[in-house]
């Protein structure tokens, strides 16, 4: 089987910013915290189940899309979104123990 | 401290030191490093699912009734309340990048000599990669020195 270079980092991207989403919404939304609780029996399980189907979903859809000639481009939106990401998570929960 | 602390850092570790061969390896790329490299990017992916597996153990049993409430009482509870919190959630970015990094070895493997832009794609992904990985063992350490100042604070 052939992987898709584009495919690849649109789920990879795609995944990145959906654990950055899930991180946030579970430290300020109770139903949303309760919804993973309920799915895996623990937030941070159903976190990590919740981007494996995520990861392959995303990719799957985006299989057979052209891929780029530019796939160096690619790997720097993969590395920005992780140091974004990475940056807000930190940033976030920095910011909710100084507030107390 | 729990034998599962000691394995989850060790295949994170070996995780690091995997795809730094990938980053080695593909550096003067040749036919034999190539196929090198996708291996050693297969075995990151693995060590570092396997870290994940180990880590997420730990979190939910020894770390969550036993290290959590200790640190959370002690003296640095940022230990937890910041640094755990960041790294159970960044950590979660790694396999993602070791399957993807993997992946473009494996699509671009005939063309990596030629191709200086897959290549330095590739190159790119391992070395953040390792820089994550180190990143992550950093605050654990961090993690475990919050657990130990509050076991000696405690004590005294």
């Amino acid at each position: 089987m052939k992987m898709n270079s584009k495919a690849l980092i649109i789920a990879t991207v795609g995944v990145i910013w959906l654990i950055v989403g899930m991180t946030l919404l579970t430290e300020l939304s109770v139903p949303f915290k309760d919804l993973l609780v309920r799915f895996a029996g623990h937030h941070w399980v159903g976190k990590s189940l919740v981007a494996v189907i995520a990861f392959s979903g995303i990719y799957l859809l985006s299989q057979d899309k052209e891929e780029s000639a530019d796939v160096l481009k690619g790997a720097y939106a993969v590395v920005g979104s992780v140091v974004l990401g990475g940056l807000i998570i930190f940033s976030f929960f920095l910011y909710s123990f100084v507030a107390g | 401290m729990s034998i599962l602390v000691g394995l989850h850092a060790f295949l994170g570790e070996a995780g690091a030191l995997a795809f730094f061969l990938v980053f080695i390896s593909l550096l003067s790329p040749s036919e034999a490093s190539i196929r090198r490299a996708r291996v050693a990017a297969c075995w990151g992916v693995i060590f570092l699912v396997g870290s994940w597996m180990i880590g997420g153990w730990h979190y939910l049993t020894d770390y969550a009734l036993v290290v959590k409430p200790v640190i959370k009482a002690g003296p640095f509870p940022w230990a937890h309340l910041v640094m755990t919190e960041t790294k159970e959630h960044v950590f979660l970015f790694l396999p993602f990048l070791a399957v993807l990094t993997w992946g473009l070895i494996k699509r671009y493997q005939g063309e990596l000599v030629e191709n200086r832009n897959a290549r330095t794609a590739v190159l790119v992904l391992a070395v953040f990669i390792v820089l994550i990985a180190f990143a992550m063992a950093g605050m654990g350490f961090i993690i475990s020195s919050g657990y130990r100042a509050a076991l000696e604070a405690s004590a005294l």
